[in-house]
């Protein structure tokens, strides 16, 4: 819970302010969930602060909410190409990916339960940047990443939204997003830079070499 | 290689973790009743979730049980006890195979050529005389898309229901030739895909036997235009190497072990 506090403070989530007459604030509330390897081991216990969602209204508190979803198809296409090319395999995540993305819409939500200010308890969060549990909030972490890679030389393939690609004289890498995972199947020459590259912008972890994703375990000889 | 045995090992649940294995998901030739309402002693059966399950495991490395799968999921209105012993059928199936997987092999090519495989079992399902249409495609022989799927209309002959199913496969060619465009592998030639129906094939070439296709959908005739147009051509294959076969019907335990093998997938020998 205090990871999570800290990265909302280091990221400048909200700022606290006075609650406004006439417009409800949004509820929050902690969820607590269990991470489990592929195997079904323990990774770790993850604690996040999430909007209520489902209380936001239409025209208020959002406006656009659709996100693409990607497809396994091109998951086993990509793995083709990687064990064709011989192309390195890596899996990167994003540390609270959600919190990334600049708000369009004015939104309060409620201040977290166990962290309420002492000097302020009745004001509330007027946030600055997306929250996890936001109708809009897959939406708004993909317009970052998307418009980060793109300004980034990657082109996004046409037939599958969330995959990106990026050639040059030294090699290739394809980038294959599942919401905040990463993909990336790249030339050995090139994986270090790209890692760079995402490490400059985003707060990321590189989970190395992919042995899984999506429940799925991959396996390399 | 992909494989899930974790994911497999954590869904044999429902006091399945220790349960017999079987060499096929579903018996040759079941059939299950189409029911009007779940009966109330059956209502406590976690029939949905369990479905769930097998469907993530079916659409990410399994199309070995994509037909088992999508034949219980057609009763998740209604369902009662033979419903729920063809579903745990699959686990018991699951039971034995956990350690399969998807395998993708380099072979020195540097070629990567999208096959096809479309296949349909007529008037399959003797409630509604609906057939059932498959497809599976490959990259240098690793599977990479399938789908198994009851038809929407009725087909009156099995040359219909194969034409129907050979749409669906087209449709998804056409997709996955334009992923592998965008990736940097154009495929130069029209994508190959095996069919085992010889009136199925001289259909997609030329408009004949007009009595009998006269009521087709233009739907259907989309197969037509691919052909014509050099996007994907349709070749004779003999039914018991029809990959796709396992897609549509029930088989017994050596041809689907056979076809499994020419699809990759396999038993895996590294253990975790």
């Amino acid at each position: 819970m205090g990871s999570e506090i800290d990265s909302h403070i280091r990221n400048h989530t909200w700022d606290l302010v006075p609650p406004l007459s006439g417009r409800k604030p949004i509820a929050s509330k902690w969820v607590f969930r269990l991470k489990l390897n592929a195997d079904g081991s323990v990774n770790r216990y993850k604690a996040r602060h999430v909007a209520k969602g489902f209380t936001q209204q239409e025209g208020i508190d959002y406006e656009e909410t659709f996100a693409p979803v990607a497809r396994f198809t091109s998951l086993r296409v990509i793995i083709s190409i990687t064990v064709m090319e011989d192309l390195e395999l890596h899996l990167m995540d994003v540390d609270t990916a959600f919190l990334y993305g600049e708000l369009k819409e004015e939104i309060y939500i409620t201040q977290p339960e166990g962290f309420i200010h002492p000097d302020y308890p009745t004001y509330v969060c007027r946030l600055n940047k997306s929250l996890y549990g936001l109708k809009q909030a897959r939406r708004v972490w993909y317009e970052t990443i998307d418009s980060f890679l793109k300004e980034k030389g990657f082109c996004k393939v046409n037939s599958d939204p969330y995959i990106y690609i990026y050639l040059s004289s030294s090699g290739k890498v394809i980038i294959f997003l599942y919401v905040d995972d990463l993909l990336i199947a790249a030339s050995p020459s090139l994986l270090d830079s790209i890692k760079q590259m995402l490490h400059q912008r985003f707060r990321m972890k590189d989970l190395g070499e992919a042995t899984s994703l999506l429940n799925i375990e991959i396996i390399r000889n | 290689m992909l494989r899930q045995l974790g994911y497999l090992r954590s869904i044999l649940t429902y006091s399945m973790s220790n349960c017999k294995a079987i060499s096929t998901p579903i018996e040759v030739k079941t059939s299950l009743p189409k029911l009007p309402a779940t009966p109330t002693s059956a209502l406590s059966i976690p029939y949905r979730q369990a479905i769930g399950k097998l469907i993530y495991a079916a659409s990410s490395t399994r199309p070995d049980i994509s037909f088992a799968t999508s034949m219980v999921s057609t009763h998740l209105q209604a369902f009662d006890t033979p419903h729920w012993e063809a579903v745990k059928r699959i686990f018991r199936y699951l039971q034995g195979t956990l350690h399969y997987g998807l395998i993708f092999n380099s072979n020195g090519q540097s070629l990567l050529t999208l096959e096809g495989y479309s296949d349909a079992d007529w008037a399959r399902d003797s409630s509604d005389r609906k057939s059932t249409s498959g497809y599976l495609f490959t990259l240098k022989g690793a599977s990479i898309s399938w789908m198994s799927k009851k038809q929407d209309t009725v087909a009156l002959s099995s040359t219909e229901a194969e034409y129907i199913a050979t749409t669906h496969a087209a449709k998804e060619a056409l997709w996955l030739r334009g992923l592998l465009h965008d990736l940097g592998y154009p495929q130069e030639s029209a994508t190959i895909i095996h069919e085992d129906n010889q009136g199925c094939i001289a259909l997609s070439k030329n408009p004949i036997f007009h009595t009998r296709t006269k009521h087709l959908d233009v739907q259907a005739h989309f197969i037509r235009e691919q052909v014509r147009t050099n996007k994907v051509a349709l070749n004779y294959c003999p039914t018991e190497n029809m990959v796709a076969d396992f897609l549509t019907k029930a088989l017994h335990s050596p041809q689907l072990i056979k076809l499994c093998q020419l699809a990759g997938i396999i038993p895996t020998t590294h253990h975790c």
